[in-house]
């Protein structure tokens, strides 16, 4: 009985030095809490996104540290609490668990589509601000919530910047007229490929062009474009804007040279399609004169502000030597996206209450040009970035490599190999 | 350039490539009652084999191919011994899970050796075109099929003729009948592996000059390859080439004239028709799913 009476004294003593332990930590975190601004951050660690998540992580972390070093915000140092949400189970338990466990009170992140939405639903539940800095889900916008936030253009954008594009420069370079111009689309049917279809349909429509085709297929199951290629060979569209992923869009383009499709011009959006440098390297010369609509890279210098200039190369200096490797696409978004929040946070002293940070945020209105990566911030009512702000930039395969070819204040080469020449004098 | 003959030619080419891949999953299935989610897997290892010995040694994929049956049969047997051998006569559930974690663990391996990023295989004569009956192929797709062709009818005649074919049919047909007249019906499961193993890295070998290469390349393929083979009946050869040529021909014809959204529907109402009304598939053997457990 003593003995267990001992053990009993013992585990009392023990818990009770376990408590004054914690109860210590908790003051110490609570001293901390006070002098820095909590942010959850969710990004894809582990699982097949992780290579590009963790990019996205680095980014706004260089970012995170330029403010802290200029004095943080109010004082305040910005703190992330990291967590791995690799797929959309993984995101919904760590965002709730961030939101109860660790008591953030803003979310960001996040690399995919698949994540954001799933996510950023658990941050409207607890009624929180969720900061998207890459997604391009277009659904993440019209669930009627006051305080989801997306500085990346949606899927829709990507639609309308390909069609706008056209209306801007290339159906002039072709000498057809906008209402003569036969615009086929070809589409992958996921939520990526049919959105952004959708939405280059309805811009193409408004703008009068003739819509001729719209072929839908599984990038999963694609093994022969045969079909699709004979049917637009007997339609012959001037223009095909197309949404693909990488291998149907190296296939699609191998096999068009094959059965010689005559087109004037080929354009896709996104750094996963023609904008992939796999589709470069597999294709060769064969890529030359396709048009990619991908995020921002490689941009003229000349076209953002000298103070911005200056931060993005700084930004780009600090990030290849911490992370010895090119600061390229997600890295950007993501750098960006963080840029941007603390420019609202500069404007609520560092307050995360969602009615000042919504408040805030559609104050904020920084001229294209203004922020680090070329872009410019004025959110829309439902906490869209306006889609002109986005910059986006039409990139075209030249010599092997993909230059900047619009908007013309970007660019740093001008649209070659327009129209298209036959498969056999190439 | 005609519609139709382009259309005929396309859909024989591409019957040929799904026969190829289709034959090796259809001997291993019907021989040794197991399923092989690896296949698709198999596969791609083989396109990267190609693109390997392509850029190590400048081996053309149809030079390549002397090699790669050798690295295919050696592949063969140690997953044979390690993986398989344990699992055969096990239920489907315990055979369905091994194959389906050996094919996660290729993907996982692909993808950490060489990376998510797509290769291509450019061969300097990749983009000669061929035309044949009004239509037109690469001399890569010619050459695919025509390998295809041969091979396929090569290992119904081997099947048909030589005693270890007939072994094997008969193990395919009744594995305890088999045994009963002194069959070793322990070898033919190798020997049914290691034949459909050989299949699959010859068809890997030829299309990889036809086909993005990367981790998850084999998976478009093994769901075709599995309806081919549910079509054209477990363990039949011929089944394999008349199912993937009825397969190839739906995708390409479906495709052009209904719309290629609605291709995998074609297909599977064709599949499930022809399910309804033999359920054993074009040229399988009646009751053959119940055999060998």
């Amino acid at each position: 009985m003593a003995v267990r009476d001992t053990g009993r004294q013992r585990t009392i003593r023990l818990v009770a030095l376990l408590a004054t332990m914690g109860a210590s930590v908790g003051l110490a975190s609570e001293a901390a809490a006070q002098s820095e601004i909590k942010i959850g951050v969710l990004q894809p660690l582990s699982g097949p996104m992780a290579a590009e998540g963790r990019r996205q992580l680095n980014g706004m972390e260089i970012v995170r540290d330029m403010v802290n070093e200029h004095g943080g915000i109010g004082g305040k140092k910005l703190a992330w609490v990291v967590a791995d949400a690799p797929d959309a189970t993984a995101a919904t338990n760590e965002a709730a668990r961030l939101i109860s466990q660790e008591g953030v009170k803003l979310l960001s992140g996040t690399l995919s589509s698949s994540l954001c939405v799933p996510a950023s639903e658990v941050a409207a539940r607890n009624n929180i601000v969720y900061w998207e800095v890459s997604c391009v889900d277009p659904r993440f916008n019209i669930r009627g919530y006051k305080n989801v936030f997306r500085t990346e253009i949606d899927a829709n954008g990507f639609g309308w910047y390909n069609i706008e594009f056209i209306r801007d420069t290339l159906h002039k370079k072709l000498g057809i007229e906008l209402k003569d111009l036969k615009v086929a689309f070809l589409s992958e049917d996921s939520a990526f490929g049919q959105g952004t279809t959708e939405a280059g349909k309805k811009r193409a429509q408004e703008l009068g062009m003739q819509i001729v085709a719209v072929d839908l297929y599984n990038r999963n199951t694609m093994t022969d474009f045969t079909p699709i290629i004979l049917k637009l060979k007997s339609i012959r569209p001037d223009v095909i804007v197309a949404s693909c992923y990488t291998n149907d869009a190296i296939l699609f383009w191998k096999q068009a040279k094959q059965l010689d499709l005559q087109v004037k011009a080929v354009l896709g959006a996104g750094s996963v399609s023609f904008g992939s440098p796999d589709f470069g390297k597999s294709l060769g010369k064969d890529a030359e004169g396709v048009f990619a609509l991908v995020e921002p890279a490689g941009l003229n210098p000349k076209s953002v502000s000298k103070e911005m200039a200056g931060l993005e190369s700084e930004i780009a200096k600090r990030y290849e030597a911490k992370f010895s490797e090119k600061y390229a696409a997600s890295a950007q978004l993501g750098a960006a996206g963080v840029w941007i929040l603390a420019e609202v946070l500069k404007m609520t002293a560092g307050d995360l209450s969602p009615d000042k940070v919504r408040a805030a945020a559609l104050k904020l209105d920084i001229p294209l040009g203004g922020a680090p990566n070329g872009w410019g911030v004025k959110f829309r009512d439902d906490g869209q970035n306006t889609l002109e702000r986005v910059q986006h930039y039409m990139l075209q395969w030249q010599d092997g490599r993909l230059v900047t070819v619009w908007p013309e204040r970007f660019a740093v080469s001008s649209a070659k190999l327009v129209p298209l020449p036959k498969w056999s004098e190439r | 350039m005609e519609v139709l003959p382009q259309l005929i030619v396309s859909g024989v080419v591409l019957g040929g490539i799904y026969a190829l891949v289709s034959v090796g999953l259809t001997l291993i299935f019907g021989v040794m009652r197991v399923v092989n989610f690896a296949h698709g897997e198999f596969l791609m290892l083989s396109m990267y084999l190609a693109i390997g010995l392509h850029a190590a040694l400048g081996l053309d994929p149809y030079v390549g191919l002397l090699p790669a049956i050798p690295i295919a049969l050696v592949f063969g047997v140690l997953v044979y011994y390690a993986v398989l051998r344990p699992v055969i006569g096990r239920t489907h559930v315990v055979q369905i899970f091994t194959t389906l974690g050996l094919s996660i663990v290729l993907q996982n391996a692909a993808l950490m050796l060489w990376t998510a990023n797509f290769r291509q295989l450019q061969l300097p004569y990749g983009d000669r075109v061929i035309a044949v009956w009004g239509g037109v192929l690469t001399l890569p797709q010619f050459i695919a099929f025509s390998v295809a062709a041969l091979f396929t009818l090569a290992l119904f005649a081997w099947l048909k003729l030589t005693y270890l074919g007939k072994a094997m049919r008969a193990t395919a047909q009744d594995p305890n009948a088999a045994t009963l007249v002194g069959i070793d019906t322990r070898q033919m499961f190798l020997v049914a592996f290691l034949v459909g193993t050989t299949c699959v890295a010859v068809a890997g070998m030829l299309m990889a000059p036809l086909f993005p290469t990367y981790p998850t390349a084999g998976l478009q393929f093994a769901l075709v390859a599995f309806v081919v083979v549910v079509l054209g009946g477990l363990g039949s050869a011929v089944g394999a080439l008349i199912g993937g040529l009825i397969v190839a021909f739906l995708d390409v014809m479906g495709g052009f004239y209904v719309g290629t959204a609605w291709k995998e529907v074609l297909y599977f109402v064709v599949f499930i028709s022809v399910l309804l009304i033999r359920p054993a598939g074009l040229f399988g053997q009646r009751g053959a799913e119940d055999l060998g457990n």
